[in-house]
């Protein structure tokens, strides 16, 4: 499972047009002469989801085994990064 | 030294290579094998003798190495105590080499600020000492700073770098700018510039990030820090992945970055252990044990995992809430299929529809899930092989319509299926229905051009297809269909003995074909439309055009079929004779055409009657394997065993290793059942065609060849060695029934297999008169068990004569092999293709 939502970086709720204008966003980012794998995963998460049909049909049926990135992205999708505290990165300079 | 381990003697002295080694080549040799203990007591033996500058060379050396090697170990202290031998016993600087570096990997941090005091040390070395120890002095408390020098870069410009740090962690990025661009390029502090510049940009902007990191020098004094930033620009999950590389300072201070609560550590050092492909069924596990505080994402990819670990949906709906009746039947469903059950899943994929289909709950998911058993069960709708679909898997499709009625996909599935099941009247309503959704759709538009064809209505198809044109102008397709629509009316017309208005349809035919095979048939047509003259010249003419007497005749007789002409009179007006052997080039013209033709087997077989001889002529050309074996297909898609036979026979003789050659002799000879009349010997060949086949990797081939020898599945249970078991054995004769077409000669060689030959004499001689029998009992020369096969092959010939009820190729015509298909077919065979008569289509489509 390699899931179209985080490949599109959106939300599981989002519409149609949030949709399409993440996937133009992504594939003016990696277009096929700069990154042909990273194109070709962010056509694939488009098609799986560009449509209602689309998004209900992978709801429905899509059962391959999730990546490791699919996993932890289930997992922080409420991370907010942050600085680190000082002391935090005077232990890390001061550990043997 | 410690006198714990001494050497032993025997290796204190190494064996000598052509006599006594002296000491100092002894202590050489034990330093240059790495026997540092050893070489350590051999100099310290020898500087007893004399203080040579080499000998305290070689015990520094032996030193140094015996260190390292306990510095690898992990043995910190002791290393650091030889390395002080080192310094005393040598007079070699403290400072030096690695022991800085285990200093502070031994936390001895105050002796390692002492170093900076020591004497004796060059500019450069001091340099080196500043710049390593810059980390600590940062980390260190001011105490511990009294005895650097006041002027001194590391003491100066330690404020500075506390500053940036401070700045840094508030994340102000002005003032962390500030202090960066005080820290001078040549401070102890330089590689902190780029590392703190980089934290502070890891999560905005990581390409940054990861330019300004390559700039820190590996392994320097910040090492630590600067592998936490390493590590957080990785992409995706792979900061996870490098995360048990680093120290726990370093593990928290990356989780701090991302943004990871408390909490939730525990949970990512367990994902980090699962590796890059976690299995499903252990995800769903650790999810569900530490389910509380995680977010609905993870419910949600929980739920997307509960196929792989079905047993767990009780705890999963007590972890992260209930799930429909839908979404379990859903579940049950994936689970089944990933199991390979496709009978269970069918059954919760069906009731999981069921449970979505009313209008308040979800109807596009019970839409979508029974498209999916269509696809699951039927495959691609595009196949020519659909046309007797089960009904059961047709409905799937028409209620998804009903519940989803904007699906153009399935529209033109089904008028597909319809079309090619000729079940018209359906198509055409459901072209209909997808036309009013979807007026303006070329490929709806183009379905309803195939359907008006099919049903003869090419004034309709036309009018469509011109429509279809506006919308796609560059169409070859539908040009081609717009003539061929033309060419269609125009036999029609032929038919009706209407001669002007056929010629009307053949100029309008002539304006949209291209080809210089479909204009031929056009003027074949026009030369079939009329018996003058110039008809008979213009059917000469075709002849000259196709190029050859075969072809032609091919071509004529199909037209003459199709308009209804008597075909032998043609011919001779034609001037067509097929008394010779035609060539290679024309066999495989007809072998193409008859490849590529639709046609309603019975009236192809009557042309086939007045070519057979040639064609037979014809089988000892020249032909390469691949022609040879596109005849034999095309032969065999026609049923016609006598000509495959010769062909086929040809071909394995010239090709005696080809499986498929095995395959079309055998098939021609027997049939598609003939795994009931093979003889040993046959069957031996085929099963060593199957191997090679297999070797060969040609699937196809093996599939078909299986399917001569092995027995239809439905006989597996047949009773074999007990024929007094007659319940089983009338089970099995029900089964014959049920599951294949009943063939009398199938069913006979069945019971000669199981009954023994009596029972067969006694059952099959009722079929004959006395005079017939007797006349068996004769050729079987006394024989029984001749006579049994002999009577087995007498009632197949009689009731296969009978059913075909016209003369046909000398070997009797079972149907064509079907592949194995998926799901269960119950409707009856597809009526006739060629002209539809059909009065339901006068009123909608009648020209």
């Amino acid at each position: 499972m390699i899931d179209p939502y985080r490949i599109l970086g959106v939300e599981f709720a989002a519409s149609d047009e949030t949709i399409r204008s993440a996937y133009l966003a992504a594939i003016r980012e990696s277009p096929p002469e700069r990154d042909r794998e990273r194109f070709e995963s962010v056509r694939a998460a488009y098609e799986a989801i560009s449509d209602r049909r689309r998004r209900l049909a992978h709801q429905l049926f899509d059962h391959s085994p999730p990546t490791l990135d699919d996993l932890l992205s289930a997992v922080s999708s409420d991370f907010v990064p942050r600085p680190p505290s000082e002391n935090r990165l005077l232990r890390v300079l001061g550990a043997k | 030294m410690s006198s714990k381990k001494r050497p032993s003697a025997a290796r204190a002295r190494p064996a000598a290579v052509g006599g006594v080694l002296s000491p100092e080549a002894r202590a050489r040799q034990a330093l240059d094998t790495r026997h540092f203990r050893e070489a350590i007591e051999h100099y310290k033996t020898l500087l007893k003798q004399e203080r040579r500058v080499e000998w305290l060379d070689g015990l520094a050396d032996s030193y140094a190495g015996r260190a390292a090697e306990l510095a690898d170990k992990g043995m910190l202290s002791e290393a650091l105590v030889v390395w002080r031998n080192r310094a005393s016993l040598c007079g070699r600087p403290l400072a030096e080499g690695p022991y800085l570096g285990w200093l502070l990997r031994a936390g001895e941090h105050d002796a390692a600020l002492a170093l900076l005091t020591a004497d004796g040390l060059s500019a450069t070395a001091a340099a080196e000492l500043e710049t390593g120890l810059a980390a600590v002095v940062l980390t260190s408390p001011d105490s511990a700073l009294a005895r650097l020098a006041a002027d001194s870069p590391l003491f100066r410009q330690r404020p500075i770098a506390l500053a940036a740090i401070a700045a840094c962690c508030r994340g102000d990025q002005t003032e962390l700018e500030q202090h960066l661009r005080a820290i001078p390029f040549r401070s102890p502090y330089r590689d902190l510039r780029f590392i703190l510049k980089a934290l502070s940009v890891v999560g905005s902007d990581p390409a940054q990030a990861a330019g300004l990191i390559g700039r820190a020098v590996v392994a320097g004094p910040f090492e630590g820090l600067a592998a936490v930033v390493r590590a957080a620009i990785l992409p995706g999950s792979r900061w996870l992945a490098a995360m048990p590389a680093l120290d726990d300072e370093g593990r928290q201070l990356l989780l701090d970055l991302k943004g990871c609560p408390e909490e939730r550590r525990s949970v990512l050092f367990d994902l980090a252990r699962l590796g890059s492909t976690p299995p499903p069924a252990k995800v769903v596990e650790l999810l569900l044990r530490r389910h509380r505080g995680l977010p609905a994402s993870v419910a949600t990819l929980c739920r997307r995992l509960l196929p792989y670990a079905q047993q767990r949906m009780s705890e999963y709906q007590g972890a992260f809430g209930p799930l429909t009746e839908g979404e379990q039947e859903c579940i049950a469903a994936l689970a089944a299929e990933h199991q390979g059950d496709s009978r269970l899943s069918r059954a919760h994929w069906l009731r999981a529809a069921e449970w979505y289909s009313p209008p308040e709950k979800e109807p596009l998911q019970a839409a979508l899930i029974l498209r999916r058993l269509f696809e699951v069960f039927v495959g691609d709708a595009d196949r020519a092989d659909l046309e007797d679909l089960d009904e059961e898997c047709i409905d799937w499709l028409r209620r998804s319509l009903a519940l989803d009625p904007d699906d153009l996909a399935t529209y033109l599935k089904v008028i597909r299926i319809h079309r090619q099941g000729r079940d018209l009247r359906a198509a055409r309503a459901m072209v209909d229905r997808a036309l009013a959704r979807f007026a303006n759709d070329p490929a709806v538009l183009l379905e309803a051009v195939e359907v008006a064809l099919a049903g003869n209505a090419f004034k309709k198809a036309v009018t469509l297809a011109k429509r279809l044109l506006e919308l796609d102008p560059i169409n070859s397709r539908v040009r081609a269909l717009i003539g061929q629509a033309h060419v269609s009316h125009a036999r029609k017309q032929i038919r009706a003995k209407r001669p002007d208005a056929a010629a009307k349809e053949l100029a309008l035919a002539e304006q949209w074909l291209i080809s210089a095979d479909e204009r031929s048939v056009v003027k074949l047509l026009r030369g079939l439309s009329a018996t003058d003259q110039t008809a008979s010249a213009l059917l000469s003419d075709v002849v000259r055009e196709l190029g050859g007497q075969l072809l032609a005749a091919f071509h004529l007789l199909l037209e003459c079929a199709r308009v209804g002409i008597p075909a032998p009179a043609t011919l001779r007006r034609a001037g067509i004779d097929l008394s010779g052997k035609p060539n290679a080039s024309e066999v495989l013209a007809v072998a193409h055409a008859l490849n590529t033709l639709r046609e309603e087997p019975r009236a192809l077989r009557t042309l086939l009657d007045s070519l057979r001889a040639p064609l037979r002529r014809a089988a000892g050309e020249d032909f390469s394997e691949s022609e040879r074996v596109s005849i034999c297909e095309a032969l065999l898609r026609w049923d016609e065993r006598s000509l495959l036979q010769a062909y086929a026979d040809v071909g394995l003789k010239r090709w005696p290793a080809r499986p498929i050659f095995v395959y079309f002799t055998t098939f021609a000879r027997h049939g598609p059942r003939a795994y009931f009349v093979i003889s040993v010997r046959e069957e031996t060949a085929l099963a060593r065609a199957l191997d090679q086949a297999q070797d060969d990797g040609d699937q196809r081939t093996a599939l078909r060849i299986r399917g001569l020898i092995e027995p239809p599945e439905r006989f597996h249970s047949c009773p074999t060695g007990d024929s007094d078991d007659w319940g089983d054995l009338e089970d099995a004769f029900a089964d014959l029934g049920n599951g294949l077409p009943l063939d009398p000669r199938a069913v006979l060689e069945m019971m000669l297999g199981m009954a023994g030959e009596e029972q067969v004499i006694s059952m099959a001689r009722e079929g004959f008169s006395a005079s017939e029998f007797r006349q068996l009992e004769r050729a079987a020369g006394g024989n029984r068990k001749k006579l049994a096969r002999l009577l087995v092959e007498a009632v197949g010939d009689r009731v296969e004569r009978r059913a075909a009820d016209l003369p046909s190729d000398p070997l009797p015509p079972p149907p064509a092999a079907p592949p194995p298909r998926l799901a269960p077919r119950r409707k009856p065979p597809a009526p006739p293709v060629q002209p539809v008569h059909d009065d339901r289509q006068k009123d909608l489509f009648d020209d």
